[in-house]
């Protein structure tokens, strides 16, 4: 087989590239993996300001975000649809990512994210941070969330469900979308493990909710 | 003003006359990522409004207070019950009629605002009750 000099240039141009996007990818702050293996107890606070956000996701004002549990496709909202050096560059990140889950602390899902933060504090665990949602809109609401529990199944990482939040659900007849959505993701998931109790429609964590 | 903070302003407005009329102390806001809450102190129990962000929705509840403070843990304090949702309350005292459940599972600004009016009307139709059965509605 003949390799001519433009074959050749071409390929080390594609090349040349490949190194540079998973540089870039690798580089941003959202897929740096050094720095919460440095600190796995406390959230680490960055305030990211509407004029730097590089994905044109508009943040208004500062917001401080938990490297630990930052789901990574919330970062790079644009990643599905980005070149296959990119591409390639994120997978390397989500397969070292789900190696280093063996002994990261576990996810906690559940109904009403104040139960959910107190129980992960309490079990020294990692709940879900919402992105700022103002004015709210439900659709990007549902789709960060729903990134951020595929995510967090893709890492491998242990999730904890504390379930509905019973007592809010006999007070208003309804149920949160969001925890149903979370429910629907984790459905056969085999890192998965309920800590509730139920009996028709009451039940709760013990030391929680009763 | 973000749509947040409006609302939050609406609430504290709508509610103002706690303090006013009513003797409550004022209000304590307590501001979190995915939670803003209000509480009006008045004796050992407190009124709080729960604004859920991810929801988007608001919730009203009664708290017991421990020692006059609030309560650090969520439903259960020390073993026992430290917060209970309004409308569960008049359900289980048989006070009436409750809150109604709105028609609609995506919410927005008009219903949250309505929902606080209603829980204002709500709360002080039965406010001599709360007050008269104090601790006990957590037994």
């Amino acid at each position: 087989m003949q390799v001519s000099l433009k074959h050749l240039l071409s390929f080390a141009l594609l090349w040349l590239t490949s190194l540079v996007v998973s540089y870039a990818y690798a580089v941003q702050p959202a897929f740096h993996t050094a720095e919460p293996r440095l600190n796995a107890v406390h959230s680490y606070e960055t305030p990211v300001q509407a004029a730097s956000s590089p994905w044109g996701d508009p943040v208004s004002t500062p917001q401080f975000y938990d490297y630990e549990s930052l789901p990574l496709l919330e970062c790079a909202p644009d990643i599905r649809s980005a070149s296959p050096h990119a591409l390639c560059a994120y997978e390397r990140i989500s397969s070292f990512l789900a190696a280093e889950s063996v002994g990261r602390k576990p996810i906690i899902v559940g109904e009403n994210m104040k139960r959910v933060k107190k129980y992960a504090d309490k079990v020294g665990a990692h709940a879900y941070r919402p992105w700022k949602n103002d004015p709210f809109d439900f659709g990007l609401g549902m789709k960060r969330n729903e990134r951020w529990i595929k995510d967090q199944i893709r890492a491998g990482r242990e999730v904890i469900d504390i379930g509905p939040d019973f007592q809010r659900r006999a007070a208003t007849e309804r149920n949160s979308p969001f925890y149903d959505m979370e429910r629907r993701n984790l459905d056969g998931y085999e890192n998965y493990r309920k800590v509730f109790e139920r009996s028709g429609q009451t039940g709760g964590v013990p030391g929680l909710d009763f | 003003m973000s749509q947040q903070k409006e609302i939050t302003a609406f609430v504290l407005d709508e509610f103002s006359e706690l303090v006013s009329r009513w003797g409550f102390q004022s209000p304590k806001v307590s501001e979190e990522d995915w939670m803003t809450r209000i509480d009006y102190i008045k004796g050992d129990l407190a009124f709080e409004i729960e604004l859920d962000w991810r929801d988007f929705d608001l919730f009203v509840l009664l708290v017991r207070l421990e020692n006059g403070q609030l309560p650090s843990s969520y439903y259960v304090s020390n073993g026992r019950k430290c917060r209970k949702h309004l409308n569960n309350v008049i359900r289980e005292q048989r006070w009436g009629q409750v809150l109604p459940a709105p028609l609609r599972k995506t919410r927005d600004v008009a219903d949250i605002k309505d929902t606080a009016a209603q829980a204002k009307r709500a709360f002080l139709e039965h406010l001599e009750r709360i007050a008269q059965a104090g601790d006990a509605l957590f037994a």
